[in-house]
Formats: structure tokens, C-alpha cells, sequence
């Protein structure tokens, strides 16, 4: 089921209204009932792909249970392994079975020994990347100790599946979430308007800003044999603002549905194209990701202690992985190897924590110091985005041979009819809105956080908003992480 | 307001809370309402797809199907005059799918035409795909179909593309002039074609990736099962998606569609006909003087002989 859909605007008042009228005298109830609709919200995209969910519950639940049991340091790894096995073995099966077997038959083709590997056609379950990822929180958790085992099936499963953030995230951590399904939910009024407003911000971030990006970065990447250098140049920071729209817009989305459940997710995103340089970046983008690679890969890699040598593979290592988590595509791992590059010498020169407050904390506008910072490490990443939305590595250098021309100076073309005419300045004017106030808000939760504007302003914000995502959205109604 | 209180309906949090869901929701209802009312106004799409929706017992000789291409071309008027009594039906971005759902519709309510004309976008006009895809337009099926719970709560979800016509109609005088008569849209805008010839033949390719077939197939059976004659000509468009093939068009590999009467009119004898400076209105669509134009080049060429 889709955040952007007739079908969730009618589920989502359903379940509110069990929720909070009919199961909350009792939290099991209530637990029951959020997992059932979690199980209806995945359901209604592919029921079969349910049961990977349920496997995969009750494999980490068990392992849960058995780690409680046992201070034998061989059996616990053996469970720890079994984990593991489970769940990277699913997302290795639907994700890079094809891949891994297509690159196998080439490289032997390249030896001089041909082999024929035959391919499967494999359905790629929505969500498998990022409830894999939060179950193995869970047994890895509680391996080191860090989180008591459940014995309490439901809010396991509850905790696994819970339908805010099941597909995409933002990844929970057990530690967090779990304990969440343990307490008696309070409705909170405060929390529950705030909840509402972060809904619409995302939805005006997807529909409204992604959705219509992705129009035109379609149009440009999947003829980019036909456009001069700038309008390629103009492609990319479209899809730029897409997939920050898409992704980011999907998290909103989420955490403020959690909130009109009772609970608190974690911050997904924390405004990154304000980033003064790319360790910023990647502290404000995807945080559950780069958290969760963080504290499961980077730091028992040894992290950034060790010598230069050790500092080094680490961060090749947990940027090629990130990328790769992405895609069962070459293109994705550039994506991260280049990542790793720009991020190598702030870490040498110990200039990565350089930039943890605020951009321009209590100033209207930046410095210019602030501003080319800002420029260039969007710069950077806009170019890193070439080859994350490349069908191939062939297609990303051609793009990028393309920009590098004499025509990068000149006027971009999309060669568009009238009416897209029009609504292409409508979305110049929803665009600027959409900085503008990510801007004024960079340093709250989220940026429709506008508790404390006057109502009639409010309310103009709410049914301007409302107007334009009901007016001016996009064709494309798919979210780009349900893929990964 | 307490933050934390126990959950019941008459925890004041959480009316307060319902209340305001209320409130939007009919805020919500209002502005679709609004909506409706300024489109059902201002949108020619819709005013004309209602209007031949509503049509009931009616004998028009001659129906003209197809996007805003045919819209703004065909002079119905003129045929009318001519002593063709017809109606055009076409309307901006409608397809082949909804091009039959609006016949299947108007046959089942009226006499039979003798002819319809289904206007056929230039194949090699460059611009996104719409045309292939075999879902009904959101506007047709909206105003065919429409429940009352559509009416009520769906006009800006349903029917956001109008938002175009609203803003032009604010901020276009050539745009608030134009007229509808007859289903034509009657437009004094002139702007002119700046365009280069590059004419090439049609292949199948070009073909399906511009039309479907199949909807055009079906259109032409059931003008079978009503003994009216499906005639369909690709509309004259600007000079770059002008082409170089004959006036009867006949496109290898569709053979399906070989006993279907289909005319040319946008190769080479077009350019002489339609003056660039003065008889389009923009993007390949024929102003008024150029529709008149072009009617009577079709009614003398074609239509006559019917």
C-alpha cells in the first residue's frame, strides 16, 4: 500500500480508530491489532512475500529467546550466526542471486571458460533491505548484551512489521522501538498535530516536489543521448531533489504516522543539502542507515582507530557496502566508492567532525564561506547521484561526457509543450516555497514544524499545502527505496 | 492541555483532536466543491465532455473524435454549414481508449452518425507518450462515470490536470476570447510555426508508438455494427512532425487495420496549404483561420465524396 494512495487514506483512519477506541484497554490487543494491519499494509502490494516477514520474525524471536538461555560463548555466536544467515541469506537470495550469478558467468567468459548460469526471475519483496536490516538490531543487540530478549511474541512481531516504516524505513534500532511496544500509548495531542503536519510536508515533499522532479529527470536520463551538456547537468540536480524528495518524504510520512500512534521514531533526515562537506552530508542523509552501518560494520571493523591503512579499508569498506545495500548494480557501488573518496580526506585530516551544529545557527542567511561550502558539497554529491540513477556505468560516463561540454553554457532545452510550460513555472514557485523553508526550519525536527506560527497563518499553510499536493502532483506515484 | 491523558472518546486531547480531522475534512469537501464549479466554467475540456455527454436523442451526420489536435481543427460549423450537421467531440489529451468510450456512449443514446472522423496525432511528434496507453482520461471517466462520492470528494484529485486551463483562463486574454461552438474550440491566438521540415517516412514503429491500434480497431467495429463509416486522417501539425508519405496512408505490418480509410493530411501538401505566420495557435494546433482552412481542404479533398 502506498503512503500517496485512496487505499492508505481510508486504512489509515481505520486503524486509528481501532487503535485508539476499541483495543486500548488492552496493549496486547492493541499490539495484536497493529500487527494485523501491518500484515494487511504489506499484504495488499504481494501477501506471499508475508510469509518472509513471519520466517524471518520468528527465526531472530527464537535466536532472542535462546541467546537469553545460554552463556556458552560458542553457542551464542551460533545463534548470532544463525541470524545472520537467515536474514542476509533472504536478502542475498532476492536481491543479488541474479547479480552475483551474471558477473560469475562473465568473469569466467572473460578467463576464456565460458559458463552459462542461468538466471532466475525473481521478484524483489518490497521493504526486504530495511526489515532484514532492523531484525538483525535485534539478535546482534541482544548478543552483546545491550537489550534484554522479548519473551512477548506479539510486540516482537509488532516491532518487525509495524507498518509506518516497514518498507522504507527509517531503519529502527530494537534498543529504540521495541521497548515502545512494552508501554501503554497515550494519545498526545501535541504530538499527534505535529504527527499530522509531518504527514503533509512529506506528502507535499513526494507528490508535489519528487514527483514532478521526476518527471523531467526521466525525461532527461532516459534520452540523455539527446540533450546538450546543460540540460544534463540541469537532469541530474533534478533527480537529486526526486530522491531527496522521494526518500525523505516517505520518512516524514512514516515517523509522523508513528506519532499518531503513540510512538517516536528516530530523525531520517536532518535537512542534507545543507551540508557544509560530505561527513556532514552523510550525518543529515539516510541517518538510520549511516547509524546502523555505524554501530553493526564500522565500528567492530575497528572504526576510525587503527592506523591510516585501517582508516582507510574501513571506510572503503562501509561506503561500498552502502552503496551496494542499494542495488544488485555496478552503478551503486561507484556511487558508494565515490563517497568513500570524498569522505577519505576530511577523516586523514581530522576534519570530519568539523561541521556537526547548525548552518548558519541564528542567522538568516549564510556567510559566503557557508555558501560555497554548501554549493560544493552539493556539487559533489549531485554528481554521485549521476551514477546512482544510471541504468549502467556505460550510460553514467556517457551522461558525464555529455555535461563536460562547450554546451553546459549554454540555455537548458527540455523542448516541452504549453501546458508543461505552465506547470513547470508552478513548480519553479513550489520549489523555491520548499527551500525557503526547509531553510527558515533547518534546525527543528522536521520542516513543516509550525507549532508556533499564528493559527490563521497555520491554517492558510495547511490548505495551501493540501491544494497544491491534491493540484500539482507528479505522474510518478512510487516510492525509489521501495526497490532497494 | 494535559499530554498524557488515558485514552477514552471523551478525552478532551483527543475530541479537540477529531475536531480539528473535521474540520479539514470539510474544509477538504469545500475547496473540491469550488473547484468544480470554477472548472465546469472555465475548462473547455470539461464543458464540452459534459456537454456531449448529455447528449440524448440527437442526428448528427458527422461526429469528430480525437485530442486537442482535432479539437481545434475540424470546423464543425463550417461542415455544419456545408450541410453536414456535426458535432466535434474531441478534447485535450484524450485517447484512443476514451476516443471509444465516448462513441460507444453517444450510440448508445443518438442516431447513428454517416461518419466519424478520428484525428490522428502527427506519429512524429516529438513529445511524451500519452496516446498508447489504454486507460480511459480521468476527465471522460470522471464525467461518464462519476459517483456521487467521486463528486464530492474527488474533483482536484480526479481532475487536477484542469488547473492548467484555470491559469491560462487567468492570465491569457486570447485564452478567456475563444469560444466552443459545435465542439470546436475557436481560438484567434496566432503563433507562428518556427519549425524545420525534416520529412521522413512513417514505419510501424513511429506508428504504434504514437496510436493504439487495437482501440482504433475496435472503434472502427463498432462504427461497423451502427453502418457508420470510420474515416481517420493524422491531423496537420508544425513542420518538424510533418512527414513524407502519401495522402492514403498505408503503414506496413498493420494489416488489421487495412480496411480502415486513412488519410494524410500533415505531408508536404499541407505546408502550402496552412500559412506558418498566421494559422496556428501554437504547438501544431490550428487556430481558427487555419481550422477553417484546413476544413474546407478535407470537405473538398474527402468529405464530399462520403
Amino acid at each position: 500500500m502506498l503512503f500517496n494512495s485512496i487505499e492508505f487514506a481510508i486504512f489509515l483512519p481505520v486503524v486509528f480508530i481501532l487503535y485508539w477506541f476499541v483495543t486500548n484497554r488492552n496493549l496486547k490487543v492493541q499490539n495484536i491489532l497493529l500487527v494485523l494491519a501491518s500484515y494487511v499494509f504489506y499484504g495488499w502490494w504481494d501477501w506471499r512475500f508475508l510469509s518472509l516477514i513471519i520466517f524471518s520474525s520468528i527465526i531472530d524471536f527464537i535466536v532472542g529467546l535462546g541467546l537469553s538461555k545460554t552463556d556458552q560463548p560458542q553457542k551464542r555466536k551460533a545463534l548470532l550466526y544463525l541470524s545472520i544467515f537467515v536474514n542476509l541469506g533472504f536478502l542475498g537470495f532476492f536481491k543479488y542471486f541474479n547479480f552475483f550469478a551474471e558477473n560469475f558467468a562473465q568473469a569466467f567468459t572473460l578467463l576464456g571458460n565460458p559458463i552459462s548460469l542461468r538466471s532466475l526471475n525473481i521478484v524483489l519483496p518490497v521493504g526486504i533491505s530495511f526489515y532484514t536490516f532492523q531484525t538483525l538490531s535485534y539478535s546482534i543487540d541482544v548478543y552483546r548484551r545491550k537489550l534484554e530478549p522479548t519473551k512477548d511474541i506479539v510486540a516482537f512481531f509488532a516491532f518487525v512489521s509495524f507498518f509506518p516504516q516497514l518498507v522504507a524505513g527509517p531503519i529502527e534500532r530494537a534498543t529504540n522501538l521495541l521497548p515502545q511496544f512494552f508501554r501503554k500509548r497515550t494519545f498526545e495531542y501535541d504530538k499527534a498535530v505535529d504527527g499530522m503536519r509531518q504527514i503533509l510536508w512529506g506528502l507535499f515533499k513526494k507528490t508535489v516536489i519528487a514527483d514532478n522532479c521526476a518527471e523531467y529527470a526521466n525525461l532527461i536520463f532516459n534520452n540523455s543521448n539527446d540533450y546538450s551538456g546543460s540540460t544534463l547537468f540541469l537532469g541530474a540536480i533534478f533527480f537529486a531533489f526526486q530522491i531527496y524528495g522521494d526518500f525523505s518524504g516517505y520518512s516524514d510520512i512514516a515517523i509522523g504516522t508513528a506519532r499518531l500512534f503513540g510512538f517516536n521514531l528516530m530523525q531520517n533526515f536532518a535537512f542534507p543539502y545543507f551540508s557544509r562537506d560530505i561527513a556532514e552530508f552523510w550525518r543529515r542523509w539516510h541517518i538510520s542507515l549511516s547509524t546502523w552501518f555505524r554501530d553493526y560494520l564500522y565500528i567492530p571493523l575497528g572504526g576510525s582507530r587503527g592506523g591510516t591503512w585501517m582508516k582507510v579499508r574501513n571506510i572503503f569498506i562501509i561506503f561500498i557496502i552502502s552503496g551496494f545495500w542499494h542495488g544488485a548494480n555496478w552503478t551503486f557501488v561507484v556511487w558508494g566508492l565515490l563517497n568513500a573518496i570524498y569522505f577519505l580526506p576530511l577523516l586523514l585530516l581530522k576534519q570530519n567532525r568539523k561541521n556537526m551544529g547548525t548552518v548558519a545557527a541564528g542567522k538568516i542567511l549564510p556567510s559566503l564561506r557557508e555558501f560555497l561550502s554548501m554549493s560544493m558539497t552539493f556539487l559533489l554529491t549531485v554528481f554521485a547521484w549521476i551514477f546512482f540513477r544510471a541504468e549502467s556505468l556505460t550510460h553514467a560516463f556517457s551522461y558525464i561526457s555529455g555535461i563536460f561540454s562547450w554546451a553546459l553554457f549554454t540555455v537548458p532545452n527540455l523542448n516541452i509543450n504549453n501546458n508543461e510550460k505552465i506547470l513547470g513555472l508552478v513548480f519553479i514557485l513550489h520549489f523555491i516555497i520548499f527551500i525557503v523553508l526547509e531553510w527558515v526550519q533547518r534546525h527543528r525536527y522536521h520542516g513543516f514544524a509550525i507549532g508556533e506560527v499564528r493559527i490563521q497563518i497555520r491554517w492558510l499553510a495547511y490548505l495551501f499545502f493540501i491544494m497544491s499536493i491534491l493540484l500539482f502532483n507528479g505522474q510518478n506515484k512510487e516510492f525509489i527505496y521501495f526497490q532497494f | 492541555m494535559g499530554k498524557t491523558k488515558n485514552l477514552f472518546i471523551s478525552s478532551f486531547d483527543m475530541k479537540t483532536f477529531l475536531v480539528k480531522i473535521f474540520i479539514i475534512g470539510m474544509a477538504y469537501i469545500f475547496i473540491n466543491q469550488i473547484y468544480l464549479v470554477l472548472i465546469n466554467n472555465y475548462s473547455w475540456n470539461l464543458k464540452k465532455i459534459v456537454e456531449a455527454n448529455s447528449f440524448r436523442g440527437k442526428s448528427f451526420e458527422l461526429i469528430v473524435l480525437g485530442n486537442s489536435l482535432a479539437m481545434d481543427g475540424i470546423d464543425t460549423e463550417y461542415l455544419t454549414r456545408k450541410g453536414m450537421n456535426s458535432y466535434n467531440m474531441a478534447a485535450g489529451g484524450l485517447n484512443h481508449a476514451t476516443n471509444y468510450k465516448q462513441l460507444k456512449y453517444y450510440l448508445g443514446n443518438n442516431s447513428p452518425p454517416k461518419i466519424v472522423i478520428l484525428g490522428l496525432t502527427s506519429c512524429r511528434k516529438a513529445s511524451w507518450d500519452l496516446y498508447p496507453d489504454p486507460s480511459i482520461r480521468r476527465l471522460v471517466e470522471f464525467v461518464y462515470d462519476g459517483t456521487l462520492f467521486d463528486r464530492i470528494l474527488m474533483p482536484m484529485p480526479k481532475l487536477n490536470m484542469e488547473v492548467v486551463k484555470l491559469i491560462k483562463y487567468v492570465f491569457s486574454s486570447e485564452h478567456r476570447n475563444a469560444r466552443i461552438i459545435l465542439g470546436q474550440l475557436k481560438s484567434t491566438k496566432t503563433k507562428a510555426d518556427l519549425t524545420s521540415e525534416s520529412h521522413t517516412k512513417l514505419s510501424y514503429v513511429d506508428y504504434n508508438s504514437r496510436h493504439n491500434p487495437e482501440y482504433i480497431f475496435r472503434i472502427d467495429s463498432l462504427c461497423k455494427v451502427y453502418k457508420t463509416k470510420l474515416i481517420c486522417i493524422e491531423m496537420p501539425g508544425f513542420k518538424e512532425t510533418q512527414n513524407a508519405d502519401p495522402f492514403l496512408l498505408t503503414i506496413n505490418g498493420m494489416n488489421h487495420l487495412d480496411t480502415i480509410d486513412r488519410f494524410n493530411f500533415n505531408n508536404s501538401t499541407i505546408s502550402g496549404l496552412i500559412e506558418s505566420e498566421y494559422d496556428w495557435l501554437g504547438d501544431g494546433h490550428l487556430n481558427e483561420r487555419g481550422a477553417q482552412k484546413f476544413t474546407e481542404y478535407l470537405y473538398t479533398k474527402l468529405l464530399m465524396n462520403y
